[in-house]
């Protein structure tokens, strides 16, 4: 079963993109620069990570197998990007009672924000 | 013209739905002897003939692993009926043709029903019907069962092959195999005791090291022959299970002329069960579930402690006699409030775990670890036990009552317990909130102590089998369910089900423990000065009868009365901590603990001891010896790990 060639392109061109993006974050946060250190938070994005660029090249070869990868890898993206917001709104609550200082946002909720174009595109392609 | 017909394939295939349609109304059930597993008997009378219809258990395989593949096999080989008539779900041939060869191998008088057979028509497949039937050498009927579609033709068929024998034919397994069935079969045609069963299959099923088998040649005068003969092939299991599945490889190749389209669900699959991505994918999850579970919650429990740590204020400021306002106080409001400030993260576990059960993910979690569990010697469902462990160890323990061989149950329920129930999450979270300043970390230490649970029991459960044991896990069967997109709903009422009994049971007993340990630690109430000074407690005395055993650890005699009482339960560990130390748990495991000899606590936590509960449990279930192996071993792994972090940190520097 084969996709369009643009839609492959695009799909292929977003996933390459999410790829780094993941990559970046999950290296600084294995290592504490500049975010907060998150040894397993920075291992799950290098799983994100590789999943997008495993599905690369089939997407290109305008297979669904391709495909798979990038849904699975959007999945985990906005698991992770909805869970850290559920946690970040609890800070705010314990913020607006005055139990805590105001929480910073993880940057994984912004990652998930960039990943939603693509959940979006994939849906439409699908369907 | 009278005739016994058997309906037998897979579960879930539409098999009673088709035996309904044949039989009508004139259904009875009834029990098999000295089982509780029910067959189905019904009659039909069809083109003249009269057939009693048997509906068998459904099963994967006719190899003898659960008491429902026995029963079928049973019943086809030695009640050996008529017509044997194997119900395929056309849209996964390879996993119900399985069974379909096993069949074929018995010399059954074989109709193959491909039921779902619009589900496959709408999927885009194109099966050859009449190519199926010439490879298999039986008549094969497509039916809908649902709605009836192709029942005539399969009552032709079945009143059809009554009146004849089919068309034998035998796949090869490779000329290995075959040259050892060929002996095995020259043997076996000796024995006169042999004389009822297939040679073919029994020699295939003595290869495989079938037990129910292995234990009916015990008496023949063969036996050694036989078994020095099929030694031959290594794994024999594993390889004639390989082989079938390469012939049904070979079959679908020819039969199948257009493949279903990829659903969403097998795009799915295909990342989420990927042999590289698999388990990274489900680590990744875990600790997404564990971090909602930690830091999610924490703000609520952070709120719920400010508002007891208030009224406890309250009370000791109002209440003029200092017992009764100490014991309202550090007794009663401490109590409740170490319960309560528990629920938030408590609730979210079970909350994610249930998003990750009602999406369809749980089923392939187990899929996926089989790969690995296999290789340690565990079987596929002990991961479902397992993975119910992480609630509460009994349930864990209960589910592996599904393992059908003994001794792979026994090494799971003897496992179970180094799973980090949620009673053990309180203790975590507290030591691991206080130690580490950083949520971030916080949230990893909580999450390492269950990947250390499962390293612990993969360990221990190699040194079962290996030392306790022996022997091999057989293969790992499930029916995956639909992905579906979890309710929300659905998610709260299970949250709520299962976390009910940490606010009853749990609840109840670290309220009980909480006032126990507050009398322990404030009475003689003179030498302790109304319970500030506590080092003239009781709890003192026993606190320092335990001390010696722990201080190489650098725990004090605060730790290890925690632990005496975490021997009843484990959520008694953190009602103690609360007890004493006042309305501040927190400040006062900060000075108990570095974050070396705290991380060191919470994995001796994790593993020291199952719980009264559970032990009582294991009792049941495993017995005596076996319960008493898992004490002691527990026990003594508690101290060995809990020594070797120690160690190591302070080999890094650690303090």
């Amino acid at each position: 079963m084969k996709i369009g060639v643009r839609e492959s392109r695009i799909l292929a061109s977003y996933a390459v993109m999410a790829a780094i993006a993941y990559l970046v974050v999950a290296i600084l946060e294995i290592t504490g620069i500049k975010i907060t250190h998150d040894i397993f938070g920075g291992l799950a994005l290098f799983v994100i990570s590789a999943i997008y660029l495993a599905g690369i090249k089939e997407t290109i070869e305008r297979s669904y197998k391709g495909i798979s990868f990038i849904i699975g890898g959007i999945i985990l993206s906005l698991i992770f990007g909805i869970m850290y917001l559920f946690i970040f709104l609890a800070g705010i609550l314990e913020y607006a009672i005055g139990e805590a200082s105001f929480p910073s946002i993880r940057i994984e909720i912004i990652l998930a924000l960039f990943i939603t174009p693509l959940a979006y595109y994939i849906y439409r392609v699908i369907k | 013209m009278k005739a016994k017909v058997a309906f037998i394939g897979n579960p879930n295939v539409g098999k009673t739905e088709l035996f309904n349609r044949l039989t009508g109304q004139h259904q009875h059930v009834g029990n098999w002897p000295g089982v509780t597993v029910e067959k189905k008997v019904g009659r039909c009378v069809c083109y003249g003939n009269e057939l009693e219809i048997v509906d068998l258990p459904g099963t994967y395989s006719l190899t003898a692993y659960s008491i429902d593949e026995l029963i079928a096999r049973n019943f086809i080989i030695e009640e050996k009926p008529d017509v044997v008539v194997d119900i395929i779900d056309s849209t996964n041939l390879e996993r119900n043709l399985y069974l379909t060869l096993s069949l074929l191998e018995t010399d059954a008088n074989v109709v193959v029903a491909l039921n779902m057979w619009d589900i496959a028509r709408n999927k885009g497949m194109e099966i050859d019907v009449k190519k199926l039937e010439e490879l298999l050498g039986v008549p094969v009927v497509t039916t809908v069962a649902i709605t009836g579609e192709g029942v005539e033709k399969l009552k032709e068929a079945i009143v059809k092959a009554t009146k004849g024998k089919r068309r034998k034919i035998e796949w090869s397994y490779g000329k290995d195999v075959e040259e050892v069935i060929r002996e095995l079969q020259e043997i076996i045609s000796k024995d006169e005791k042999f004389k009822d069963y297939p040679s073919r299959w029994l020699a295939i099923k003595i290869i495989e090291g079938d037990e129910e088998i292995i234990k009916k040649i015990e008496g023949s005068k063969y036996k050694d022959e036989l078994l020095k003969i099929a030694s031959r092939i290594k794994d024999g299991e594993t390889v004639i299970a390989e082989r079938r599945y390469k012939i049904i490889g070979k079959i679908i190749e020819e039969v199948l002329k257009k493949e279903e389209e990829w659903s969403f669900s097998d795009m799915l699959d295909h990342v989420f069960l990927h042999p590289i991505f698999g388990i990274p994918i489900f680590l990744a999850l875990m600790y997404a579930a564990f971090q909602f579970t930690f830091s999610f919650s924490q703000p609520f429990s952070d709120m719920i402690n400010a508002f007891f740590s208030w009224l406890g204020e309250i009370a000791k400021n109002n209440i003029s006699n200092a017992m009764m306002a100490s014991f309202i106080s550090d007794a009663v409001l401490a109590g409740v409030g170490s319960v309560l400030v528990f629920v938030p993260p408590i609730f979210s576990l079970f909350f994610a775990l249930s998003l990750l059960e009602n999406s369809g993910y749980l089923a392939r979690a187990a899929v996926v670890m089989d790969r690995v569990m296999h290789k340690i010697g565990l079987h596929g469902k002990s991961i479902i036990s397992m993975i119910m462990g992480f609630g509460c160890n009994i349930p864990g323990i209960l589910a592996a009552r599904t393992i059908e061989n003994k001794r792979d149950r026994i090494i799971t329920v003897m496992i179970n317990p180094l799973m980090s129930c949620s009673a053990r999450l309180p203790v975590y979270i507290l030591i691991a909130g206080v130690i580490f300043k950083n949520s971030a970390i916080a949230g990893a230490a909580v999450f390492s102590m269950y990947l250390l649970g499962i390293a612990l029991a993969i360990i221990m459960a190699l040194i079962l089998r290996k030392f306790l044991f022996g022997g091999e896990p057989p293969t790992f069967i499930i029916e995956l369910p639909r992905y579906m997109f979890p309710k929300i709903s659905n998610a709260a009422r299970d949250m709520w089900e299962k976390g009910k009994w940490f606010i009853i049971k749990a609840g109840t007993f670290i309220f009980i423990v909480a006032i126990i340990v507050w009398f322990l630690s404030s009475f003689p109430w003179n030498a302790t000065h109304g319970g500030v000074d506590i080092e003239n407690s009781y709890a003192a005395v026993l606190g320092h009868a335990i001390e010696p055993a722990l201080r190489p650890f650098g725990w004090r005699w605060q730790a290890g009365v925690a632990l005496f009482f975490g021997f009843l339960a484990k959520e008694a560990i953190v009602g103690t901590f609360g007890a004493l130390a006042g309305e501040s748990a927190s400040v006062a495991v900060a000075t108990w603990f570095t974050p070396l000899t705290g991380f060191a606590y919470m994995a001796f936590v994790l593993i020291y001891f199952p719980c009264a509960a559970t032990l009582v449990v294991m009792l049941r279930e495993i017995g005596k010896k076996y319960t008493l192996i898992t004490i002691t071993y527990t026990i003594s792994l508690a101290f060995i790990i809990a020594g070797l972090i120690e160690l190591i940190g302070y080999a890094m520097g650690m303090t």
